[in-house]
């Protein structure tokens, strides 16, 4: 992960503030172009004129995953997937395996609310965990986020699901999202 | 999905969006003839409901059409132009907010995505020539 704010930023410049919901549309952009594109290479692998694709995927594939580093840096929390320990703001919370996956998984796709089926499956490909059990990880996360002054990061979206809310980085975030 | 029932499947959102634009083009008719509110909001709804129709019938046809129609690559090209540009105006309007640093590395992924539109402009149009030959 590179490092942030190599240069000084101007009096009242916050390029936290400023750049955290640029990078978040960004990121849905590129997930959406490589999906796409993956859906185009699974249909028509070997047709003539796929060749550059799986080259272009790979590049898309590449700066998605520095957008989502750098989206985890401006938002200011990093997670540490080996030993499941969270740090913000100087605080370190020692999360489970699943909690740590879960968290790593909703900050690496900002501005999108995903259900309980999509994260049992996505996050910690499991499809055989309930609904129910994917609402009771996520609601025990959320209390133990407070600890650290995250309380509503995982936002709930109705009929939609859960997402990355607005507390990360101080900044408005997903549009729409209400808190439960 | 039987081949047939996917076939339909995609007619029938080609008809969805060319019946909206029938409907929309009378809107527009009518509100150049006369000026109203109501009018304003009904071509503004209708233009969100195209777009929506228009975007729904993408997704059937790179779902469920055939990559040996020329139909199914200038869906697939023109969604990936529309995505790439929509990213590369976005990456574009911000750079110069960005710290140096990050200015001229985003600097370089505007190219190569300049590059990779390109591209998939050059292919859509070899294979609208292509369907038309």
């Amino acid at each position: 992960m590179r490092e942030a704010h190599t240069f000084p930023e101007l009096p009242g410049e916050d390029l936290t503030t400023s750049a955290l919901p640029e990078v978040a549309g960004w990121i849905a952009i590129y997930e959406e172009l490589a999906g796409v594109l993956r859906s185009v290479l699974a249909r028509a692998n070997g047709a003539p004129g796929t060749e550059d694709m799986h080259g272009q995927l790979a590049w898309i594939e590449d700066r998605l995953a520095t957008w989502r580093d750098r989206h985890a840096e401006l938002a200011g929390v990093t997670i540490d997937r080996r030993e499941h320990v969270l740090t913000y703001g100087g605080k370190k919370l020692h999360l489970t395996h699943r909690e740590a996956d879960l968290l790593d998984f909703l900050l690496r796709h900002p501005r999108r609310p995903f259900t309980a089926k999509q994260l049992a499956t996505l996050a910690w490909q499991n499809s055989r965990l309930s609904d129910a059990q994917v609402r009771t990880y996520i609601m025990r996360l959320r209390a133990r986020l407070r600890d650290v002054g995250l309380a509503e990061v995982i936002t709930v979206e109705r009929n939609r699901g859960y997402g990355i809310g607005a507390s990360v980085g101080t900044v408005g975030g997903m549009a729409g999202m209400g808190h439960d | 999905m039987t081949e047939a029932f996917s076939g339909d499947l995609i007619v029938s959102r080609l008809l969805i969006v060319q019946s909206k634009r029938l409907i929309l083009s009378v809107a527009q008719h009518q509100l150049r003839k006369k000026q109203s509110e109501e009018l304003v909001r009904r071509v503004e709804k209708l233009l969100a409901q195209i777009a929506s129709a228009q975007h729904e019938y993408s997704a059937a046809v790179l779902k469920y059409g055939s990559p040996e129609t020329a139909g199914y690559w200038l869906v697939a090209y023109s969604r990936l132009i529309e995505k790439a540009g929509v990213l590369q105006h976005g990456l574009h309007r911000a750079a110069g907010e960005l710290p140096v640093d990050e200015r001229y590395e985003v600097s370089a992924e505007i190219e190569m995505l300049d590059g990779i539109i390109e591209s998939w402009t050059r292919s859509m149009r070899k294979t609208m020539v292509e369907a038309v030959a």
